[in-house]
């Protein structure tokens, strides 16, 4: 390893050179012509020659230029190059910055700024502006439709985030999020994974960055792009730089604010004609509406009271409530020519659509930097946040207030029947907790206190080499209190040994992330030939720990404390992981019109036993840009830019925590059906082997991929276009391995199969019309990647990812990532329903493929009109694919809530239950008739429902693919001459909305943007999710 | 410029130097803090025995008491588990946890009892070994052939092979004598005492007399199932046992049994499954039909009542779990309608012992006889359940007496058994097997054409140990004892 980076450093050495002595000198400073703070860095470069330099730390240049020489051209990226002509031997200039060119300055690596033109890889980044026009509080949201090669989704309910997934799958049980990167320091996005049955929905932790803190969001998709980001950066890296100020930047006080309205979405279309019952008969102690047609008889409900029989045609709408968004952001931010500081304050606050749902963010961010001397730089950045939010239960449980809400009997009185009695003791039909009582009585609450940030210091030892320390730090502290009142029918938050009796969970979690980065970097130009060469070296510890306490048997009615109860079971566990890294990231252009880029890292991981812990990885990109190389294509303005760009990369990953080696667990006993035994039991600890085996072989897990690619641009760069090309294949995949249990042990973690991805993305931007006060631009974006499990571990065909016995969601070697599996309908040899005597289909009692979750392919458009000072934006998410399993539209539907279970009439004229409907197929072997085409006709409440078409989890699929306006905003600057008049230097007004149209064709009911499983690598699944949401806002921002 | 360059090259190898000497204890730090390399003996038998209590009281044993019908599944409206098991559609999915808790929990955990007792603990290993014996007996009468001689070892052996279950059952005897041996070991460092929640007590003096009649009694238990495919070696053995003055179960306090707490995740899993899954299970028809003829005072205690009276399902019947009665406070625990969980999973009973010892004498091995075994059987049971003297004896008068062809004489004593055998794991059914009582009635909505003699392997192990085991054609496939046409 030393001798590695000694050869390293030898080589960049060699590559100093001394500048040769010149005649004249011309000295200077270059300022931005905007705010005129100094431009360190600027290229300068006598013109015809291969003479240059750049400027120092405060902008001040010193350059040799021979005699004859006439001008001299400054370049900078983001800035519009200027050619000067020398005249004396001062210069002073100031540069104007690029519209155009900004976005093209590319945060790369830690702390490096590159020229996206000259990237060998895709890099895709996203201003302040587009990310928060929809102003959402969770900066996963705002990415859906905005990046090529990336598939975001929602997972549905309250304060939920998005899963990204990069380029595809990159492993099979552990994480397949990107690594979240705030200023150069990796922050925890851990969470967002729902619990199948029980508690509330969590939210993943990027949801801590205020996204109105953001300055850019860049996204590293690619092996080669990541590598330097070490073994978390596998699955892509998301680089948020923050707002700060710029020097010479003049004093600012910024406040902006915005609230938006939050609907349900969507809501499923009811059947109004057939009330509470079960064939065709009353009852009122059914969550069916199989009963009679309602026409206004009195029967008695549940609690023996006689009610008249009417439809209630909003009893489920009028469950749900207009929750609302309001941001406040206010912010301080100034320079001098040595220093800068930005101070911001945000708060907001978040409901949902179901009562008992509010998040409140406060973040304080500060970040100050100063220039000590010509050498010495000094910064700092730290945000603190205080995240609290309290929540209802969600998934797949009784406590869940939409587990049956959504089908609540058409002609049952939800909002005007009592839920609970004086003393508080719930009372429903149903045998799940009514969603009223459910959603006062059963309550989750959490706090998060969170700082993150960093120290730097960066050393320019010239105008060619510097240093850069940052050491930096995630902590958060978790505190989460559920509790489950006594009476409860659902297990809630403590689970199901609390049904009944009540419980209260207390659950202190801590996480603690300390990152440091050292890195050496040179730049510099030889006559054509230019190099930029970084030395780099990181450590990072990362410490978890949780502490946890769930009391069963409350005593006290409404003691919302774990004093109130019988019975503690205490949890607790934590972990730790190191890593020291070394890495070098050499890029040499010649012209700048050829790059190539090297770049290597070498981990040291604390996972792996010492033999495996050192994985080293390679990278290596390249890009050509015809038009820099043949100038001359770019004359006639049809052509602007041609560049290829192709790379390969490797990125290395350690294990999990504490996987080498086989422990012995605190013992417990169970089974499938009930909650079990947990010791101490009578005041006896147990122990048992973990039947989870450690092994001291496993080696790390690589993902390689190599990319082509190609940038274009015509007609002025009115149209552009990035495509890309790229296969990813992961080896030597660490996971659990599931075993026969018959060897005394369920699973070992190894390393075992492979994983490939093959995809294709592109962004293509038009602008239709530029005239002189009206533009529209247009981009859009279009992702298509498709993973397919190569092979598991020999010996086992099958790891299921989540679910249950049917459906679940595996991976299958040979097989696309994430097959939804269950039961089938059974069918002859040639296709045929197999029928029961009765008419009714029959289930397959092992499962079989029943989709695959994956869209063939994701689309973003973005729509941009500006008209003056008046602009307006339309993100458009289209989505082609993908199957759900759908437990909320098959219980619409079987329990004869929906709109078409009541299409045909359910009576004959003689008030017989009418039977119109008659599945096709066949009688089944065994029956009478066997073979022959079934003729028996069934009635509705057969066809529709748990023996008809949703005998078997087929029946429960969907397709989800949708259209929909994700995001729109419209904004306008108030004029200056009309701002002036006010205290204030800026005035913009706006208005935005998110999901204000959805269209999905084939998916009835509801929006199928969802996921039990929240942000995790099984997708495909829907139980009893709660409902999607469209908010519509107004947003104001002054500066003064 | 060489200067800077030199500093910079000196301090990238000082920083270098001191990462790298450090770097490696800096990164030994893969010891899980919050778990322990090696468990002790006392704490690895307290999982073992809560883990065979609850097991006893779980899956298998609603299976069996499924297909025996002293159980039907119901349900108030969309189907439940227990109505598709009832169908005799016990899947291999369904018996993944069972080889899961047998195996990898169960099993392992002894055999690392085994392990670390050595020759220094023989009163551990001795414990060990009995209670390996009783898990292994109640597998292969619920599978047939399994993985026994290289079950266990780990990733050493990744795919352990079936062996025959007529040679587990010989091992499972050789392991008894065994474990018998060294619990009478007269010096052992460490013994079990109130740690094992099986017979605990402080001394283990006292608990290993328990120790030694239970593998006796669950000896003459093995012996019995030989009774249609051996009957000589069935009748050789259990006299020779009988003669050889060993002890055996000799009152309800000798109980193979595990006590359970009123207290919420220590609750019996009896009483779990009434609680999380309400209306999954209620009294079967066949068992409450037959205790209702005969005016069995134990219903009181078995059941609960609906409408004053005892109502069982008929196995396959449409859903109406509430019209039905449920299962009651001898396996719940609790008194009047408060259900504490507490009650004792009773795994072989001093009433079980009393009619193998009635069937025993009935076939002429051992001593003793038949009626007298017969009489104290359901004496045991009914003292179990909370019956009174009066009223046992009001039942003894009615229904206590064995009469008629040897044949009618043994179907009454497995009848009785079986009503006594209410919550016991497996063994009503394989009662079942052997002798045909009770008849039963094949549910109409059923997938087989008559009643199962095994369950399916575990799809796990077709999964992930295919070469060694393939899945049975159906539940049809007979353990080796299984012979009766």
């Amino acid at each position: 390893m030393r001798r590695k980076l000694l050869a390293m450093v030898l080589w960049m050495c060699a590559t100093c050179a001394q500048l040769m002595a010149q005649s004249q000198t011309v000295t200077g400073t270059v300022t931005d012509k905007a705010d005129g703070s100094t431009l360190p860095g600027v290229s300068v470069l006598v013109k015809g020659s291969k003479t240059g330099t750049q400027t120092g730390v405060n902008g001040q240049f010193a350059i040799q230029v021979p005699a004859g020489a006439q001008f001299l051209v400054f370049s900078y990226i983001g800035y519009t190059a200027q050619t000067v002509r020398v005249s004396g031997n001062t210069l002073n200039v100031s540069l104007e910055v690029d519209a155009k060119q900004l976005s093209e300055v590319v945060v790369t690596g830690f702390g490096t700024q590159r020229d996206r033109k000259t990237l060998g890889y895709s890099a895709t980044s996203i201003s302040a502006e587009d990310l928060t026009q929809a102003k959402v509080t969770n900066v996963s949201n705002a990415l859906a439709a905005k990046i090529p090669g990336a598939r975001v989704a929602g997972s549905g309910g309250a304060f939920t985030g998005s899963s990204v997934i990069i380029r595809g799958f990159t492993t099979f049980t552990g994480s397949n999020q990107p690594l979240y990167v705030v200023d150069g320091i990796p922050v925890d996005n851990s969470g967002g994974g729902a619990s199948l049955q029980s508690g509330a929905s969590v939210s993943n932790r990027i949801v801590d960055v205020n996204p109105e803190d953001i300055e850019n969001l860049t996204v590293l998709k690619g092996a080669a792009a990541t590598a330097l980001y070490g073994s978390r950066g596998a699955s892509g890296v998301i680089l948020i730089t923050t707002k700060k100020a710029k020097a010479g930047q003049k004093s600012k006080i910024e406040f902006s604010t915005s609230y938006n309205a939050i609907d349900i979405n969507k809501l499923p279309d009811y059947q109004n004609t057939y009330g509470q019952g079960v064939a065709g008969a009353y009852s009122a102690t059914v969550n069916t509406s199989w009963g009679p047609e309602m026409k206004g008889q009195t029967v008695n409900n549940y609690l023996g009271q006689p009610v008249t029989y009417q439809a209630y045609p909003d009893n489920v709408k009028d469950l749900f409530k207009t929750g609302y968004n309001l941001q406040n952001n206010l912010s301080f931010s100034g320079a001098s020519d040595k220093s800068t500081y930005r101070v911001a304050y945000g708060n907001g606050t978040e409901t949902y659509v179901i009562d008992g749902n509010k998040l409140k963010r406060n973040n304080l961010t500060v970040n100050a930097s100063t220039q000590l001397n010509s050498k010495l730089k000094v910064g700092t950045a730290f945000t603190y946040t205080n995240n609290t939010s309290i929540r209802t239960q969600q998934g797949n449980q009784l406590a869940n207030p939409v587990f049956r809400a959504f089908f609540t009997p058409r002609s049952f009185d939800l909002m005007g029947t009592p839920f609970e009695d004086a003393a508080g003791v719930q009372t429903y039909f149903g045998a799940e907790d009514n969603p009223l009582w459910s959603i006062k009585h059963i309550k989750y609450n959490d706090e998060i206190n969170r700082v993150f940030g960093n120290v730097n210091l960066r050393y320019d030892f010239n105008n060619w080499l510097n240093a850069e320390f940052k050491i930096g730090t995630d902590y958060y502290n978790t505190k989460v209190k559920g509790f489950d009142e006594l009476g409860n029918r659902g297990g809630g938050n403590a689970g199901s040994a609390s049904v009944g009796i009540g419980g209260v969970v207390e659950r202190n979690s801590n996480l603690k992330n300390v990152n440091s980065t050292f890195t050496v970097t040179g730049n510099k130009r030889y006559g054509d030939f230019g190099v930029t060469a970084t030395l780099g070296n990181e450590v990072y510890d990362n410490y978890s720990t949780n502490a946890n306490v769930t009391g069963l048997g409350l005593v006290v009615r409404g003691f919302d404390n774990i004093k109130n109860t019988l019975t503690y079971n205490p949890g607790f566990g934590s972990s730790r992981v190191r890593l020291v890294g070394f890495f070098a990231d050499v890029a040499a252009d010649y012209k700048n019109f050829i790059t190539l880029n090297v770049k290597a890292r070498n981990d040291y991981s604390s996972t792996l036993t010492k033999e495996n812990r050192s994985i080293f990885y390679p990278a290596f990109a390249t890009s050509f840009i015809l038009t820099e190389a043949f100038p001359e294509i770019k004359e006639s303005g049809k052509i602007n830019l041609v560049k290829l760009k192709a790379n390969w990369g490797e990125v290395g990953k350690g294990a999990p925590a504490y996987s080498t080696d086989s422990y012995y667990i605190t013992a417990s006993a169970g089974d499938g059906f009930t909650t079990g035994i947990t010791f101490p039991f009578n005041g006896l600890a147990g122990y048992t082997l973990s039947n989870t085996a450690g092994n001291n072989a496993i080696t790390p897990e690589f993902t390689r991929e190599w990319e082509v690619g190609t940038e274009l641009g015509f007609f002025n760069n009115r149209i552009t276009a990035d495509m890309a090309l790229y296969r990813r294949k992961t080896r030597s995949v660490i996971l659990n391995v599931p075993l026969a249990a018959s060897s005394g042990v369920g699973s070992v973690t190894k390393n075992a199969g492979s994983l490939s991805t093959k995809g294709f993305e592109a962004s293509l931007g038009i602008t239709p019309v530029k005239v002189k006060d009206f533009l529209w631009n247009a981009v859009g974006n279009f992702t298509k990647f498709k993973s397919i499990v190569q092979e598991l571990a020999p010996g086992v065909p099958v790891i299921t990812l989540g679910g249950f016995t049917t459906p679940n969601v595996r991976l299958v070697a040979g097989q696309e990532y994430n097959q939804i599996y269950g039961s089938k309908m059974q069918r002859d040899a040639n296709g045929k329903l197999l029928l029961t005597a009765a008419g009714l289909p029959l289930a397959t009692s092992g499962v079989e493929i029943l989709g695959n979750a994956n869209p063939d392919w994701t689309m973003g458009i973005t729509n941009t009109f500006t008209y003056k000072s008046l602009s307006l934006d339309v993100l458009l998410d289209i989505r082609k694919g993908g199957d759900m399993y759908s437990r909320n539209i098959a219980d619409v539907i079987r329990n004869g809530a929906a709109k078409e279970t009541a299409e045909v009439a359910r009576f004959n004229a003689d008030g017989t239950v009418a039977k119109p409907y008659m599945f096709e197929g066949v009688y089944a072997p065994g029956t009478p008739n066997a073979g022959q085409p079934n003729t028996t006709m069934i009635t509705s409440e057969q066809y529709w429902g748990n023996s008809g078409k949703f005998v078997a989890a087929e029946g429960y699929m969907y397709d989800t693919s949708w259209f929909r306006v994700r995001e729109a905003n419209i904004s306008y600057r108030v004029p200056v001459s009309l701002a002036s008049k006010t205290p204030f230097g800026s005035i913009d007004v706006g208005l935005f909305g998110r999901n204000l149209f959805m269209h999905a064709p084939n998916f009835p009911h509801f929006d199928p943007e969802q996921n039990v499983l929240g942000i995790s690598n099984a997708q495909g699944l829907e139980f009893n999710a709660q409902p999607s949401t469209r908010t519509i806002g107004f947003n104001v921002r002054l500066t003064l | 410029m060489k200067r800077i360059t030199y500093k910079i090259t000196t301090l990238l190898f000082a920083c270098i130097m001191l990462l790298s000497t450090s770097c490696d204890k800096y990164l030994d730090i893969n010891k899980d803090p919050d778990n322990i390399l090696d468990g002790p003996l006392p704490q690895l038998l307290s999982s073992v025995t809560v883990n065979i209590g609850y097991f006893a009281g779980s899956d298998m044993q609603r299976w069996s008491a499924l297909i025996m019908q002293q159980y039907s599944g119901q349900s108030t409206g969309s189907e439940n588990q227990t109505q598709v098991f009832d169908r005799y559609q016990i899947q291999g999915n369904d018996a993944n946890n069972v080889f899961s808790t047998i195996y990898a929990t169960i099993l392992n955990d002894i055999d690392n009892i085994i392990a670390k007792s050595g020759t220094a603990s023989p009163h551990y290993s001795g414990v060990a070994k009995i209670l390996k014996a009783y898990v292994m007996q109640i597998a292969v009468d619920n599978f047939g052939d399994l993985p026994f001689s290289e079950a266990g070892k780990l990733l050493v052996n990744p795919t352990p092979k079936y062996d025959d279950d007529k040679v587990i059952y010989t091992e499972l005897v050789k392991l008894l004598d065994q474990g018998i041996t060294e619990v009478n070991a007269a010096t052992s460092v460490l013994s079990p005492t109130t740690n094992s929640t099986i017979y605990p007590n402080a001394s283990f003096a006292t608990s290993k007399v328990n120790w030694v009649k239970f593998a006796n009694t669950l000896k003459l238990r093995i012996y019995l199932h030989y009774s249609q495919s051996d009957n000589a070696f069935y009748k050789a053995q259990t006299t020779a046992l009988i003669n050889s003055g060993a002890t055996f179960l000799a009152s309800n306090a000798d109980n193979f049994q595990m006590a359970f707490l009123n207290e919420a995740n220590r609750r019996n899993p009896i009483d779990q499954m009434e609680v999380s899954r309400a209306n999954y299970l209620v009294a079967g028809a066949k068992l409450v039909d037959m205790m209702n003829t005969r005016l069995d005072p134990r219903r009181a205690t078995y059941f609960t009542q609906v409408g004053g009276a005892y109502k069982g399902a008929v196995t396959g019947a449409p859903a109406a779990a509430a019209t039905y009665s449920k299962i009651g406070l001898y396996l719940r625990g609790g008194s009047g309608t408060t259900y504490t969980g507490a009650a004792p999973i009773r795994m072989l009973t001093f009433a079980e012992y009393n009619f193998i010892r009635a069937e025993a004498a009935l076939d002429g091995a051992g001593a003793g006889v038949a009626q007298t075994f017969f009489q104290a059987g359901i004496t045991a049971s009914m003292t179990d359940a909370g019956v009174a003297a009066a009223d046992i004896t009001t039942y003894l008068a009615a229904n206590g007496l064995l009469a008629g062809t040897t044949e009618a004489m043994r179907q009454r004593i497995i009848e009785e058994k079986y009503v006594a055998s209410y919550g016991v794991i497996t063994e009503p059914w394989t009662d079942w097997r052997r002798t045909g009582y009770p008849a039963l009635t094949i549910p109409a909505n059923a997938v087989l054409t008559a009643v199962p003699r095994s369950l399916f392997y575990p799809q796990s192990e077709i999964d992930f140990n295919g070469a060694n085991v393939t899945q049975k054609a159906n539940m049809l496939v007979r353990v080796f004892w299984d012979t009766r046409p």
